[in-house]
């Protein structure tokens, strides 16, 4: 009776998803509701975790209640911790969410869309949380070991050392692509960089209220926090009206990257911690609470989506980065349907803190779903805007022209209407003095964010406080990602070249941390100081990589994934990590090879080279560009290759296993009963 | 101490969830508000580390100080400096 029930209500789940589904995806020439996009986006959820994540736990998986987590056996109260299933649920959310689920979706957003919308939940469902969920299982049964570990011991030592690199370019790119998100965001923007000025005094001062005057009470100082920030909001616009003040904190694009490469430094080699800390949970306090603001604004407004189910620039002509759907909008979209850094945060803390095996499919599977719904709200922010005001504000200057009046008629003639006139009203309604050319996706989101909340709370007078609230919020969480970042890398690269010389690994002998803290943060201030002088804005290139090198990352874990299942002997099951890794290795490939070798210049970075070589006159900044294109075509193929080592290591190994060459067996923790169980039943 | 009962996120609150699951009267329909109200706080006590600072100090057996938070602080810090941040 019971299995008929669930049959029944599964079969009217389905039926309900597909018409919201049939509405988004068949509807032409009509603009359809956000509400349409939430209703799918929630049935689809729902069907996934309840019959797909079941199928993978009961089937595949075979979660065992009675056998002790690591949490349990190694409990010290420090890292290991037996947690509450969904206190677990939540920090693994806080750890997974970061810009990428914001940034993706509305730079995909020149798709139209569909395209990512269906990306990001089918890639959710069938990619992005099965990984999650199988890693932190994984991880939970050997003793909560990294991604890096379990690929050495599962997979090969090669498969380590591929891990490892992967890692580390994925840290450098991304750090340089996140910086070059708050560089654009906040160039020639005095409010916006004031009010990020502002934090560093509002942590100090947090810093000070918990050391000496409440110790350890964090909510309290980050509520307080929280205020003065809002407080340094409000100020923002008294600094932005005055002419002297506000050229005090207008700054170009390549001041603002130098100050933020000498922050990463700072954050990485000096004890600051008396201000990182602090500003850790700010931010946290501030990005959970604007998720959470995000979700019941959309669902109070119904906003009517602007942008049509698909563009023009399906055919890979896009302004904001060139390429067709395929590959381009899947490696565009990568936090919010598949990641392959969330499996770093599932071999990492989380595995420490399980308390119940059965509990790693709702804090894997299902905090991944929670991550793919903002990537659906970021979407949604993109979508609501006017598509020729999306354009503007997103397309670099390179592509539209600089003057107002010629990008609003470029943009104009794309089929996408927008006046000089009338962005000039929409960035004075925000506060700016222009919102042309803004690449990186974080103002468009700031944009669409503003109009959402000030159509529910505040109308056109708080438009500009809303804008620079959101540009507060991205900036801010985006520095925590940049500092936090920086100093993992210090930390892995200390770790490597310990094994050359000793004292290097040392984390506490300063030559060793500010010769390391120098490499990792010259890296990433390459990419960013290339991204920065960039005529396409840097995010044509940059984001890409990025996406290129978070994939790849998803391909080992896959890999270290798919190599588990079958030493389980569950072969007729590995289907379930198979099909999603052979379909990133087709669009990482793919992305990969036209990224290197496409007769576009504004795809191939070598094309791209050989045109500014072909120019008459040959420039200091055009050999320049010249070396970077050729440099991020050599680290794009690196990438591939590495992962394709991998891979061939990876198929070897399975070929054994299958042919009974080599036994197959997995390198888990011995099997200890829980006492959880016992207590429950007592 | 292992197999002590600690006063932090582990602990579960009894098991009445959703409205209804616990009756039919108004007021046992809102049972579920103190455990989500419990679960909240214990959610929010683990991402702000301040369940890990009264294990610290359970564990060294101090009450709280300004001195006990700064060696709560070192130990902490050092954990988390490793642990990266997702995109």
């Amino acid at each position: 009776m019971k299995t008929a029930l669930r049959i029944v209500i599964g079969i009217s789940v389905a039926i309900v998803a597909a018409l919201p589904l049939g509405k988004i995806a068949l509807d032409r020439g009509e603009q359809v509701n956000a509400m349409w996009l939430l209703l799918a986006a929630f049935c689809v959820y729902f069907l996934g975790y309840r019959f797909y994540s079941r199928f993978i736990a009961a089937k595949l998986l075979v979660l065992d209640a009675q056998r002790a987590t690591p949490a349990e056996r190694l409990d010290n109260g420090r890292d290991f911790v037996p947690t509450n299933k969904w206190v677990v649920f939540g920090h693994h959310f806080a750890a997974i969410a970061g810009p990428g689920p914001l940034v993706g979706p509305v730079l995909a957003a020149q798709f139209g869309y569909l395209p990512g919308t269906i990306w990001i939940l089918l890639g959710a469902i069938f990619g992005g949380c099965v990984q999650d969920f199988l890693i932190l299982l994984f991880s939970v049964r050997r003793d909560g070991k990294s991604l890096t570990e379990m690929a050495r011991e599962e997979v090969g030592r090669l498969g380590g050392f591929v891990a490892y690199l992967a890692i580390i370019s994925i840290i450098v790119i991304l750090l340089a692509v996140c910086a070059l998100i708050v560089v654009n965001a906040l160039k020639a923007s005095p409010w916006g960089v004031f009010t990020i000025a502002m934090t560093v005094p509002i942590a100090l001062l947090m810093g000070f209220y918990l050391r000496r005057l409440r110790p350890g009470k964090v909510l309290e100082s980050s509520a307080l926090g929280f205020v003065l920030v809002l407080l340094a909001i409000w100020a923002g616009q008294v600094v932005s009206r005055s002419a002297v003040v506000s050229s005090w904190f207008s700054w170009s694009g390549p001041v603002l990257a130098t100050v933020i490469i000498v922050y990463g430094f700072a954050a990485s080699a000096l004890p600051v911690w008396l201000l990182l800390a602090p500003r850790d949970y700010l931010s946290t306090f501030v990005k959970l609470g604007t998720i959470a603001m995000l979700a019941l604004g959309i669902i109070a407004l119904r906003p009517t989506l602007h942008m049509p189910a698909l563009t023009r620039f399906v055919d890979g002509t896009g302004p904001i980065f060139a390429g067709k759907i395929f590959p381009f909008a899947f490696i565009t979209i990568a936090c919010g349907a598949i990641s392959g850094f969330h499996s770093l945060i599932s071999s990492g803390t989380t595995p420490k803190m399980i308390r119940r095996e059965p509990e790693t499919r709702m804090v894997g599977y299902g905090a991944m779903i929670a991550e793919s719904m903002v990537a659906v709200m970021a979407m949604i922010a993109a979508c609501v805007l006017q598509p020729g005001i999306y354009f503007a504000i997103n397309s670099p200057a390179g592509i539209v022209g600089k003057a107002p009046e010629a990008a609003a008629a470029t943009i104009s003639n794309w089929g996408f209407p927008v006046t000089a006139e009338g962005m000039h009203v929409l960035a004075q309604s925000v506060g700016e003095e222009t919102l042309y050319n803004r690449t990186g996706g974080a103002p468009a989101f700031a944009v669409g964010m503003a109009h959402i909340f000030s159509s529910s709370l505040g109308g056109q007078t708080l438009m500009a406080i809303w804008y620079h609230f959101a540009i507060m919020f991205e900036a801010l969480f985006i520095l925590t990602v940049l500092d936090a970042g920086t100093r993992v890398g210090r930390f892995m690269i200390q770790d490597a070249l310990g094994h050359v010389w000793k004292p290097l690994g040392r984390t506490s002998w300063y030559p060793s941390i500010l010769a390391t803290s120098g490499l990792i943060v010259a890296a990433w201030g390459y990419f960013l100081w290339q991204g920065v002088k960039d005529p396409l804005g840097g995010i044509n290139s940059l984001w890409p990589l990025f996406g290129i090198a978070n994939q790849l990352l998803a391909t080992v874990a896959l890999c270290v994934a798919t190599t588990i299942v079958i030493k389980m002997g569950k072969q007729r099951l590995v289907a379930v990590t198979l099909v999603p890794l052979l379909w990133l290795v087709s669009v990482t490939f793919t992305a990969s090879w036209h990224k290197i070798f496409d007769p576009n210049p504004r795809v191939g970075f070598l094309a791209h080279a050989r045109q500014l070589g072909a120019s008459a006159i040959p420039s200091l900044d055009a050999s320049r560009v010249i070396l970077n294109d050729r440099l991020d075509a050599v680290v794009t193929g690196l990438l591939i290759f590495l992962v394709a080592l991998i891979l061939v290591e990876s198929f070897l190994l399975w070929r054994r296993v299958l042919s009974g060459r080599q036994p197959a067996a997995v390198k888990e923790s011995p099997f200890v009963m829980t006492r959880f169980a016992a207590e429950e039943q007592g | 101490m292992k197999n002590q009962k600690r006063a932090t996120s582990m602990e579960d609150p009894p098991r009445v969830w959703f409205p209804g699951a616990a009756g039919k009267t108004h007021l046992s329909r809102l049972a579920w508000l103190p455990r989500f109200a419990a679960i909240l706080a214990s959610l929010l006590q683990e991402i702000f580390d301040e369940s890990a600072y009264h294990r610290f100090l359970e564990r060294n057996q101090i009450s709280s100080s300004t001195r006990a938070y700064a060696a709560f602080r070192e130990e902490n810090d050092r954990l988390k400096a490793q642990r990266p941040k997702c995109c």
